[in-house]
């Protein structure tokens, strides 16, 4: 009977442990995602707009990593072109929040307590406009004395999220859409 | 013996807890974010409905360069080509000095007219969070001043500044109801310092009515209507009342209307001898605006 319990008990000892382990998360409350839309026409007026109040929680045991966004706090040079993208672009009321739930490549290398440069491969699903689509980038981890940070960069077409460029802007504004994002990481402290 | 099975049901109730905590659908979850109150924005594509003051407020630092153009009488028929042989007009300027409080100056043709107003946003209507403001109020004042050589010609009046002078003050009380429709009403005081008539009241009540549906993403039918209390008794003049649509394309907002009030601030279209719309005494109009960012927005 002992020996019998035994095994069982080491193995629910060790998954506890395991599970416990897992709760190792990373998060942002202010994480930074810019993008830009400028078009073919050189126009005096540039289409780019930043946020800083992205939030974003990264998972090492699961490798997921999952970020959300107010399209409302994109904040634009041009106060009517904040508008527009609100209104008729975006669709601001309609869709507030863009996310990307996503996963890390668990054949990359990337250990938290080590100092160094980690170039990753994510893969996910992003949402905005209402409408999800598959991306895929690679991005960069860095790690310093102890400070997590990450960011990449990609590129979403507009058509793809049903996003309409009016004929009448269609040179302004670009049909491909840069997107950079960067964040500080910090260690969740309840799991 | 007993110790074991003791410490296996621990490890198995632990581990229980541990995997159930693992399973939460989204990560996300676990920033516990709640979600703000945010102000609602675009109730109009304007901050004018066509006439009067919209509820909505240009952004710091934009500056709008509008020019409101105003045709003939729609019923003088094929020989003035419906109106579009004379024309009326002004230009402005307005300016969003911060986030809720914007000015701006005008000249009108009618009367050789400037006005000039501050418009300051109070309350913002706001949704998404847990308290959220359900309108928007905004305060309007403002005052005109005649700028023809002899304006009281054969009253008896002097030309003096103080007797060219009119004053009004609104409140706007909108609320964006849906995407599509927005609704405004407008208790507004005019105060005339002069009036040619001794039974028309220096200080007139009004009341506008104004909103907008939209038909489409760029596209909006829009009107604007204002009830006097205390006119001039028994005029026969109608109460001004303008229809519209507000066409966004995209760098401007084009406002192409029809009205049966010729004046184009608040002073002139509240007391002018306004047609009638059965008479088909109405007129083509239309506002051009062109905004300008002369303070970039930064985060």
């Amino acid at each position: 009977m002992k020996k019998n319990l035994f095994p069982i008990l080491l193995i629910c000892l060790t998954t506890t442990q395991l599970a416990f382990s897992q709760s190792n998360k990373y998060f942002s409350k202010n994480a930074i995602i810019s993008f830009d839309a400028e078009g073919k026409l050189d126009d005096i007026e540039e289409i780019k707009a930043t946020t800083k109040q992205a939030i974003c929680i990264y998972d090492d045991a699961s490798r997921n990593f999952e970020w959300s966004v107010s399209i409302k706090s994109f904040v634009f040079a041009n106060s009517l072109m904040q508008e527009h993208f609100n209104e008729n672009y975006l669709e601001s009321s309609k869709y507030p929040k863009a996310t990307f739930i996503g996963k890390i490549d668990p054949s990359n290398t990337l250990t938290f307590d080590k100092d160094g440069t980690y170039p990753v491969k994510v893969t996910g699903k992003l949402t905005m406009h209402g409408i999800t689509q598959n991306v895929s980038t690679s991005g960069m981890f860095n790690i310093q004395k102890g400070i997590i940070s990450a960011s990449a960069k990609f590129e979403v077409t507009l058509a793809d999220y049903k996003i309409d460029i009016p004929t009448l802007v269609f040179m302004k504004v670009a049909e491909i859409v840069k997107i950079n994002v960067s964040t500080n990481l910090q260690p969740l402290k309840h799991p | 013996m007993k110790k074991y099975h003791f410490l296996l049901l621990l490890a198995l109730f632990y581990s229980q807890i541990a995997f159930s905590q693992e399973e939460q659908s989204s990560l996300l979850g676990l920033l516990g974010e709640e979600s703000k109150s945010e102000p609602v924005t675009n109730a109009f594509k304007s901050h004018r409905v066509i006439n009067s003051q919209s509820m909505e407020m240009l952004g710091e630092g934009a500056l709008d360069f509008r020019i409101l153009h105003r045709f003939g009488n729609l019923n003088q028929g094929y020989q003035q080509l419906f109106g579009l042989d004379q024309a009326s007009m002004r230009i402005g300027f307005d300016y969003g000095v911060l986030k809720n409080f914007m000015i701006g100056v005008g000249r009108s043709t009618l009367n050789k007219e400037i006005d000039g107003y501050a418009k300051y946003r109070i309350f913002w209507q706001s949704e998404g969070g847990k308290e959220n403001m359900p309108i928007s109020l905004i305060w309007v004042s403002g005052f005109t001043a005649n700028g023809e050589q002899h304006p009281f010609q054969g009253t008896g009046f002097e030309d003096s500044f103080t007797h060219r002078l009119a004053y009004f003050h609104q409140l706007i009380i909108g609320r964006k109801f849906s995407n599509k429709l927005t609704l405004q009403i407008t208790p507004t005081l005019l105060h005339q310092n002069v009036v040619i008539n001794s039974l028309t009241p220096n200080d007139l009540f009004a009341i506008g009515i104004g909103g907008r549906y939209k038909v489409s993403q760029r596209v909006a039918f829009v009107w604007d209507y204002s009830f006097l209390f205390n006119r001039f008794p028994d005029a026969t003049f109608a109460y001004p009342l303008s229809l519209g649509f507000d066409i966004d394309t995209g760098g401007h907002v084009f406002q192409l209307h029809i009205s049966n009030a010729a004046g184009m601030n608040e002073r002139a279209f509240l007391t002018a001898q306004n047609g009638s719309w059965l008479k088909g005494d109405v007129k083509i109009g239309f506002n051009l605006s062109r905004v300008f960012q002369l303070k970039k927005n930064t985060l």
